[in-house]
């Protein structure tokens, strides 16, 4: 065993920390503005790709970081610190965009890869989401290629994006497939754009899709894969929000301790009081058994010889157990900060109510019990085991 | 990073899992007889220890021990916790502080310890004394060629089967903490009460007082005023052993309760399909993974020479804390979904709720370790959160 950063890590850690200082700069904009300006994006932008931050997912040979899913988790920690998820302006390519031919590859990929196009994933819809056999969006064949109709809700990015990876029921025999689709394509509307908790720095809109034609060439990874490929992305999508959710509560944690230690009440800081105290030791140590967690899991994630179904559920647990524990600690911190923790020109304000999602997306918490639950009921404690090298 | 036990690790956590299994074929005896086995028992069983190289895990082998690091102990430790009835006290754990006694001690107490032909018991907590150490009233007064000690003290665990007590006692005018092995039958010394506690441990924690208590200047431990030095060094090691058994003891539980939830069945299903089940299964899977892999970062560290001990130390509480709640958590949620047997003394489950309820107390309650974590926070930041780098 052997529980160190290397140097490497070290070095993405600190790039990552500089990138997310740089970015910070546009927090209090963003939340009073609902959203950043044409030039900080471009700004920002230009950040990432000069920090060799851009598209972390991403194999080198395509213009990405190719970093390892551990060294993800690494970058991403310290990303999910900034508010108003400006670190999603870090972008991180769909995982599903692998599955490219070379032609998609060069027309969506590649620029996407560059910061020159964006990707947005659409697969919940209003009877579909937790429940994904239940979908109602379909492809139809048509001369020369399919006709989709119908609704999907949280396009996360879908305002900023171009281009919609779009899961639908394709054909008489409803295969789950993908298809790539412009999203200035004739039929698209964009019909609500929800004003959420969070002040997010993209929307997540929702769109419906009347007779949009898309071209053969526009379905990705194969006919009757979309599920497939879809539940690829889960593994390393929840990693990467335990990692975010973990980041997150030590900025919390740390602002709340600077606090205590500055705020004087009856004489004395605040943190001389045993009831402070004992709320910034329980937020400790809800942070630093899951950042163990987190990187043990990663790091079995790129082990070659690692049990996939097994390791779904250890994603799993890091996600369920990770974001929890980061909405009591923001809890917590808030009710250090008293008033000024309610006010929203402060970060824990915002964490607070930006940590309250990463309990629901990427599958509530409740959907990753019953895959937690699934593996103990069908292949017993095993998942508990920490990997041997024998 | 490299999360795998070593081949040699593994082989250990074999031996351990052997043993462990071993005792556990007595849990019932020593319940029934509300926790001691017969002498005959306990020889057999400490001969097996010996046999499995894991009696007094925590020796070096240059005095009979099997030369564990930290982290070889936690993974010991974590099989020992998953027996109940605390007959993990059979394959002895010596204090740590013995192996400070000068050559003639360790031939006189420490040697025999090891050899499993003596035992020894910590008497630290008093009357007025315990989470707070220095308000002691147990007194050594200097006499010719030694001192008399006169006092009260509490929660002696293991002083019942001990042949010898560790006493700290205040030591002159001065009143320097200073600790002193005493005879159990040296004259003035007396057992007066063995308390029943909610569990049904082998060994007790009884009651002593000593009234005028000859000690001779060759049976101080250490110098006269290092009574808390010494001392303070067994907790860090101490609470990573609670944090590891307790983590073991709930995966017992756990593994049990699914076993159960998949066999019981009700309105004529396993009781593992209900949801209300599967996500008590789940949280109780996340309570121990997460845990598991925090304890095995912080003993990792402890071995390290470079680490620093004051946060080390705060580590260790944090393990300490964090392990001992949630295991109390799990084997509630574990007795719940057994349901009536789960109340049943004559189940793992209920004997190992009742138990995990003092890991929360003893060797500094939760709320010491978290005064310990909090004071870490406040004097040094956060640090104690980072990981370790090369």
């Amino acid at each position: 065993m052997d529980f160190r950063l290397t140097p490497r890590q070290a070095e993405l850690k600190a790039k990552a920390r500089e990138l997310m200082d740089f970015v910070a700069k546009y927090e209090v904009d963003c939340e009073e503005n609902n959203g950043l300006p044409r030039e900080a994006h471009e700004a920002v932008r230009d950040a990432v790709l000069e920090a060799g931050l851009q598209a972390v997912n991403m194999p080198a040979e395509w213009g990405g970081a190719g970093l390892t899913i551990l060294e993800q988790a690494v970058v991403q920690e310290e990303l999910g610190r900034l508010t108003g998820a400006l670190w999603d302006m870090v972008w991180r390519p769909a995982n599903a965009l692998r599955f490219c031919t070379p032609e998609q590859r060069e027309r969506y990929l590649v620029p996407v890869i560059k910061g020159q196009r964006r990707d947005c994933y659409a697969v919940t819809e209003p009877g579909a989401g937790s429940d994904p056999q239940n979908l109602a969006t379909t492809a139809m064949r048509t001369d020369g290629g399919w006709l989709i109709n119908g609704e999907k809700w949280f396009v996360t990015v879908g305002d900023h994006a171009d281009f919609l990876i779009l899961l639908a029921a394709a054909g008489e025999e409803k295969a789950p497939t993908l298809f790539l689709v412009d999203k200035d394509t004739p039929g698209i509307e964009m019909t609500r754009v929800p004003r959420f908790m969070h002040t997010f720095v993209y929307e997540h809109p929702e769109f419906t899709f009347s007779d949009v034609f898309v071209p053969e060439d526009a379905v990705l990874g194969g006919i009757g894969n979309g599920y497939d490929i879809t539940r690829s992305w889960f593994t390393e999508e929840r990693l990467m929000i335990a990692a975010r959710t973990i980041g997150a509560a030590e900025r919390g944690l740390e602002l709340a301790r600077d606090w205590a230690v500055e705020r004087e009440q009856f004489g004395q800081p605040i943190a001389s009081f045993q009831l402070v105290q004992g709320m910034l030791a329980d937020s400790a140590a809800d942070i630093a058994v899951h950042r163990a967690y987190t990187h043990q899991v990663a790091w079995e994630a790129d082990q070659a010889g690692t049990d996939r179904k097994t390791l779904h559920a250890k994603a799993a647990i890091a996600k369920l157990s990770a974001s929890e524990a980061s909405g009591r600690v923001i809890d917590r911190c808030v009710q250090i900060f008293g008033g000024r923790g309610y006010d929203r020109s402060y970060p824990v304000e915002r964490l607070y109510r930006e940590l309250r999602v990463d309990r629901i997306w990427e599958g509530t918490s409740e959907i990753q019990r019953l895959i937690i639950a699934g593996e103990l009921v069908k292949r017993g404690t095993g998942v508990l085991q920490l990997p041997s090298a024998e | 990073m490299d999360f795998r036990y070593t081949p040699e690790q593994a082989d250990l956590k074999r031996r351990a899992a052997g043993y462990a299994r071993l005792l556990m074929r007595y849990e019932d005896q020593s319940e029934q007889a509300g926790g001691p086995l017969p002498v005959e028992t306990v020889k057999e069983l400490t001969r097996a220890a010996m046999d499995a190289g894991v009696y007094a895990i925590n020796m070096p082998v240059e005095y009979g021990g099997p030369g564990l690091s930290l982290l070889d102990q936690v993974i010991v430790e974590e099989e020992f916790g998953k027996v109940t009835n605390c007959l993990w006290d059979i394959p002895w754990r010596p204090a740590n502080v013995l192996v400070y006694g000068t050559p003639a001690q360790r031939e006189k107490y420490l040697l025999p310890i090891v050899r499993a032909e003596k035992f020894d018991a910590f008497a630290v907590t008093e009357p007025g004394a315990g989470s707070d150490p220095s308000s002691g009233t147990t007194a050594a007064t200097r006499t010719d060629g030694g001192w008399l000690l006169n006092g009260e003290k509490w929660f002696v665990t293991c002083g019942d089967i001990a042949d010898f007590l560790v006493v700290q006692a205040d030591a002159g005018p001065e009143r320097a903490a200073t600790l002193f092995f005493v005879d159990k039958q040296a004259p003035g010394v007396t057992m007066t009460r063995v308390p029943h506690f909610m569990h049904s441990a082998v060994n007790g924690h009884p009651e002593f007082t000593f009234s005028d208590v000859f000690v001779a200047d060759e049976d101080v431990l250490g110098e006269v005023g290092q009574g808390y030095e010494l001392t303070k060094e067994w907790f860090t090691d101490e609470r990573l052993m609670i944090a590891a058994r307790t983590v073991g003891a709930a995966e017992r539980a756990l593994e049990l309760a699914r076993d159960w939830a998949v066999g019981r069945e009700q309105f004529g299903q396993p009781i593992a399909s209900f949801q209300l089940v599967q996500g008590m299964l789940a949280d109780c899977a996340a309570e121990i993974a997460v845990h598991r892999a925090y304890t095995h970062q912080v003993a990792w560290e402890a071995d390290q020479p470079g680490t620093d001990r004051k946060t080390l130390h705060a580590k260790a509480s944090t393990a300490k804390l964090a392990a001992s709640e949630a295991a109390g958590r799990v084997v509630d949620r574990c007795v719940q979904i057994f349901g009536g047997r789960g109340y049943d003394r004559s189940y793992p489950v209920e004997r190992m709720y009742r138990e995990l309820r003092v890991d929360r107390i003893w060797e500094g309650t939760s709320e010491i370790q978290r005064l310990i974590i909090a004071n870490e926070l406040i004097k040094r930041g956060t640090r104690a959160l980072q990981l370790p780098t090369h």
